[in-house]
């Protein structure tokens, strides 16, 4: 396991946990918006653990602004962390896997805010747009994948228990945890599980 | 017959060719006050030539869309040329 994040804080927590259970992991503090800090994070791990089998893109932020009053700087922050962020990994995630031969997985987080159809609220715009880029860049990963035996998929959770949705939409309520879209993204992460799936996205509408 | 867009301000991007030239013509021909809007100055002058000949009303302001200061610029000339716009068609793209 490799964690890239921002804060080092809290990836230090949750590599505690790992640890305390046995498993194998190495945080490496990322931007994922940053080109340098990108091929950092895929060095680190083909140079720790050898080339990544799986890439799940879940960094994103969510930044509440009227649309007349989005400013420039908070629009490029949201698509720099949310869109370029998993075009850079995907990019060298791809790299990787084509130079190594590996037959990976990459596992896109989008959102209901990214597919046409579920309710849409008031303020989202930036986070919106950027989903629904998200959204693009697993279709057309799915078909440059292919040939490699690369497969793309997403999962796009509505409202889930998280530090994010207290955030961004405290008005809604949720018994979906984390953990619950955890076992969403193992199953298309785990070739076993998955290996006929490529290009999917399973949205999560909560059973309540 | 009025047009369908008589007197209405509508500002098209990536009128310089294709479906935003078209738009742009075609909403002349209603009667809109066109605001053609391209990076090409070039391609724009063709389009606002043939919508003059047709006597339809319209004004390029060359514009770098992805430039917020360009874009401030193309709706403060939209304004003070015509007032404020009725209609936006983001047309413009790169591929």
């Amino acid at each position: 396991m490799v964690l890239a994040s921002r804060s080092e804080n809290e990836l230090s927590h949750v590599v505690a946990e790992i640890e305390r259970d046995g498993g194998k992991c190495l945080a490496v503090p990322t931007d994922i918006s940053e080109e340098s800090q990108v091929a950092h994070l895929f060095s680190r791990t083909l140079e720790s653990f050898g080339p990544a089998d799986i890439l799940v893109n879940n960094a994103a932020v969510i930044e509440i602004r009227d649309f007349v009053d989005m400013d420039l700087a908070t629009w490029e922050h949201v698509m720099g962390i949310n869109v370029r962020g998993p075009f850079l990994c995907s990019r060298e995630a791809f790299r990787q896997m084509i130079a190594s031969g590996t037959k990976g997985a990459i596992v896109n987080l989008t959102s209901l805010s990214g597919v046409r159809g579920p309710e849409k609220f008031k303020g989202f715009s930036s986070y919106v747009v950027s989903k629904y880029g998200v959204l693009g860049l697993s279709e057309i990963l799915a078909v440059e994948g292919k040939p490699h035996g690369i497969r793309v998929n997403s999962v796009a959770p509505g409202a889930v228990d998280t530090v994010m949705l207290k955030k961004a939409a405290p008005f809604l309520n949720t018994s979906t945890t984390p953990e619950d879209i955890a076992r969403t993204i193992l199953f298309l992460a785990d070739n076993a599980q998955s290996h006929h799936i490529t290009g999917a996205n399973i949205e999560i509408f909560s059973n309540e | 017959m009025p047009g369908a867009l008589e007197n209405k301000v509508a500002i098209v991007t990536g009128a310089g060719r294709g479906i935003g030239a078209a738009t742009a013509r075609l909403f002349a021909r209603e009667g809109a006050k066109v605001v053609l809007a391209s990076r090409s100055e070039n391609e724009l002058s063709h389009v606002v030539a043939e919508i003059e000949r047709d006597g339809g009303k319209c004004l390029a302001v060359p514009t770098d869309i992805s430039e917020e200061s360009q874009v401030a610029h193309l709706f403060s000339r939209t304004l003070y040329s015509f007032g404020p716009a009725d209609i936006l068609v983001n047309n413009a793209a790169v591929i």
